[in-house]
């Protein structure tokens, strides 16, 4: 019994799976490149939009030296402007700014700010929540606060119905501009309409606490509870140190506005 | 499944069916398969999954015939596995179509352990730790309870500040005491004023500059907070305006409904200031505002105007308490008194009760707050509206809704006719949510790499100790024996001993 063999050494075979060869790169190619340039979807966890507080209770769950870590943080305010935290059923009496005060990540702090210069019978009621703290040396917390600065603009702006959302974070060094600053002036980036200002934040550095403040005010005799967040009270210094001077060389944080 | 597979006269086919996936697109190459190849004829109606199922039945057909055709065998291999590179069903690539966009859950509910349950199961929370959170009534979870010194908190208010705006010097008036009663104190626009969430409050506009006598009574709904407005509402009022364009089509007989929403982020370009509002005029007949604003964001006021008069002289007059509760009902409810009618286009009805009692009617409420004064919940789960001065059982009858519990801690049908024992004996749930969830991770592998990396001397395994416990070469003097001397000395004791 004999067998048959056919083998492929004839050219034109030979082409043909050539051909099929380059067929199923190029195909393949095509599917890699459309790999390459698909920007798969991002869901980030947390959204600038998420309820106050929400954020900061879930990195308190994702653990790590967060949990009764109080976290410095200055609050700066237009020239004579007052800032008070709420504490009880009411707000302390307001202090010129800048105010120094200690705050933990998970609760919402709210602040009254009056006296605003050339708007002396508006109030704003901003909100502050804390969602990271940063890593300073040993017994130099003061010395590195979180600045959180309370823009006349913003403040005008946010009693005439407006609600604004800053986030404050801390510079990728890699993506830092080197250009020197005062330490006055925090610098600060308006997102788009639609953008998510905590997610151009986490392009940008890491977040660190959320400004949110609106035209809403309490109650004239006494705010609600829940308006004030059950009122955490703050740790407050009573001396802002030299952090304000030192602090126009360090260059701590910039912000990412939303309106 | 039953799947005819080709032959060897069908090969070319199959070839040129791989031709036409490199170079067209996946819906023509699937049309040519399903038109041409004898193949498909099986899986015609087997959509496009079965490509993949078929696809195997083909490897394993040709394998088989893998020791009786030599050229045919190859060639078979050789066009399969182009097949197998190009089939765009994504099995084997895929990343290359259109990527599925990641759609989790809103993050709220990733913290809940249930949809709409805001702990592990009935009676397992402590009341500490099912406290109300603020705003929207949702339970503390555990995690959040233990959070370190993130005590428990509300996490907004409970109520929506309405900033009236537009016709200033206009006075806008609520129920205080009582349905229909309009008591409070007058609000002068532009003001504001707090108004419980989840409820419809009906308002009376007198004092309209330029409008001397007109009175209208619109209703103001206020939506339950949800986690996408909690932000707002606890920061900024919510604005309503009355234009002037509102007024003269209400005077003119128009029902006008405006929406006040907070857009989502693709429609934010159209907002201005935070917020929008729909106005029932401006758009096209036939279209929703709710609807669309629910499309475009979240809802957070609605506002109905007519020119409905609700204190005509000799009718039965609010002052005297006689005004029943603004209601929602499905459908027609029979009630007492003399009807004022319908105010809007659901089912919230006034009436005049005769024995001047405020009764709430008999269907359709949601929670205990039904019968009260703001009329129902905006939503089935929304929290129950408190409204103001107004306490289920203490300043109002007690009222409420049997509903049936369900295992998985969700509500179940209520049980109706009202008025009559607890009679549902069974109900059936199913979950239809098309869930895409992915598997659990079985094998993790993490690789750490540190920059600037470890660079360590290498640790000692060699050492040479050289000690010295003897003072220098001196040739006279020093605390030893001086050396010529004493080798002088040994020299001569040697010399004597050999003598």
């Amino acid at each position: 019994m004999t067998t048959v063999r056919q083998s492929l050494s004839s050219d034109e075979v030979r082409l043909r799976v050539e051909g099929k060869l380059l067929w199923a790169v190029l195909v393949w190619l095509v599917c890699g490149a459309a790999v390459l340039a698909q920007d798969r979807p991002v869901h980030w966890l947390h959204a600038g939009a998420m309820p106050p507080g929400a954020i900061g209770r879930q990195r308190l769950m994702r653990g790590g030296p967060l949990s009764g870590f109080c976290q410095p943080v200055e609050i700066r305010a237009p020239l004579g402007a007052r800032i008070a935290p709420a504490a009880g059923s009411n707000f302390l009496e307001g202090r010129v700014g800048p105010l120094l005060v200690g705050l933990s990540v998970g609760p919402v702090y709210r602040f009254r700010v009056t006296d605003i210069p050339e708007f002396p019978g508006v109030e704003v009621f901003p909100t502050v929540e804390l969602v990271d703290r940063l890593y300073p040396p040993p017994g130099q917390r003061l010395r590195f606060p979180v600045p959180i600065e309370l823009a006349r603009e913003e403040l005008i702006a946010a009693s005439e119905g407006s609600f604004i959302t800053r986030v404050i974070y801390l510079e990728d060094p890699d993506l830092a501009p080197a250009i020197a600053r005062d330490g006055l002036q925090q610098p600060w980036v308006e997102t788009r309409p639609g953008d998510d200002p905590l997610e151009m934040a986490n392009h940008l550095g890491r977040p660190m606490a959320i400004l949110r403040m609106g035209g809403r005010v309490p109650n004239q005799n006494q705010p609600e509870a829940a308006f004030l967040y059950n009122s955490p009270l703050p740790a407050i210094y009573n001396k802002p140190p030299e952090a304000a001077k030192q602090r126009g060389q360090l260059g701590v944080s910039s912000a990412i506005e939303s309106h | 499944m039953g799947v005819r597979l080709p032959g060897p006269r069908q090969l070319p086919v199959l070839r040129k069916f791989v031709a036409t996936l490199a170079g067209g697109t996946t819906d023509h190459c699937r049309k040519y398969w399903l038109k041409q190849s004898p193949l498909s004829q099986s899986i015609v109606a087997l959509g496009r999954d079965s490509v993949a199922i078929a696809r195997s039945h083909i490897t394993i057909h040709n394998l088989k015939r893998a020791h009786s055709g030599g050229i045919t065998m190859k060639q078979t291999f050789l066009t399969l596995t182009i097949l197998a590179l190009a089939l765009p069903d994504g099995s084997l690539c895929p990343a290359a179509g259109p990527h599925r966009a990641y759609n989790l859950p809103p993050s709220q509910r990733l913290m809940e352990p249930g949809p709409g349950v805001g702990g592990p199961g009935p009676g397992v929370l402590s009341p500490m730790a099912t406290a109300g959170m603020g705003s929207g009534g949702r339970g503390l979870s555990p995690a959040m309870a233990m959070g370190g010194v993130c005590r428990p908190m509300a996490s907004g208010p409970a109520t929506s500040q309405i900033a009236f705006l537009g016709v200033e010097g206009g006075e806008v008036g609520w129920d205080v005491s009582g349905q229909g009663m309009f008591d409070s104190i007058p609000l002068v626009m532009p003001g504001r004023q707090n108004f419980s969430q989840g409820a419809i409050y009906r308002l009376k506009l007198t004092n309209l500059p330029d409008r001397e006598g007109v009175e209208l009574y619109p209703t103001l709904e206020v939506a339950p907070v949800t986690p996408r407005t909690d932000a707002f509402l606890a920061h900024a009022p919510i604005p309503i305006q009355f234009t002037d364009e509102d007024l003269d089509q209400v005077l003119s007989g128009n029902y006008v409904t405006k929406v006040i929403y907070l857009p989502d982020p693709e429609f934010q370009e159209l907002a201005l200031s935070n917020v929008e509002t729909l106005v029932s005029t401006r758009l096209d007949p036939g279209v929703d505002p709710i609807a669309e604003a629910d499309r475009r964001g979240s809802i957070m006021a609605i506002l109905r105007i007519g020119n409905l008069d609700l204190q005509l002289p000799g009718q039965g007059l609010a002052g005297q308490g006689q005004i029943i509760p603004a209601q929602f009902t499905e459908g027609e409810i029979p009630y007492e008194g003399q009807a004022i009618g319908p105010v809007n286009e659901g089912g919230y009805q006034g009436g005049v009760s005769t024995d001047g009692d405020s009764q709430p009617y008999g269907g359709g409420g949601y929670g205990p707050m039904a019968g009260g004064p703001q009329g129902m919940a905006t939503a089935g789960f929304a929290p129950q509206a408190i409204p103001p001065h107004m306490v289920s059982g203490m300043s109002t009858p007690q009222w409420g809704m049997p509903i049936t519990g369900t295992p998985i801690g969700l509500p179940g049908p209520p049980h109706i006719p009202l008025g009559h024992k607890a009679g549902l004996t069974k109900h059936v749930m199913r979950n239809r949510t098309r869930v895409m969830m992915p598997p659990p991770v079985h094998k993790m592998k993490i690789n750490v790499k540190q920059r600037p990396g470890m660079n360590y001397p290498s640790p000692v395994n060699h050492v040479n100790i050289s000690e010295t416990n003897r003072a220098g070469f001196r040739a006279f003097g020093g605390t030893l024996s001086p050396a010529l001397p004493t080798a002088i000395k040994k020299m001569v004791a040697r010399m004597k001993s050999h003598k």
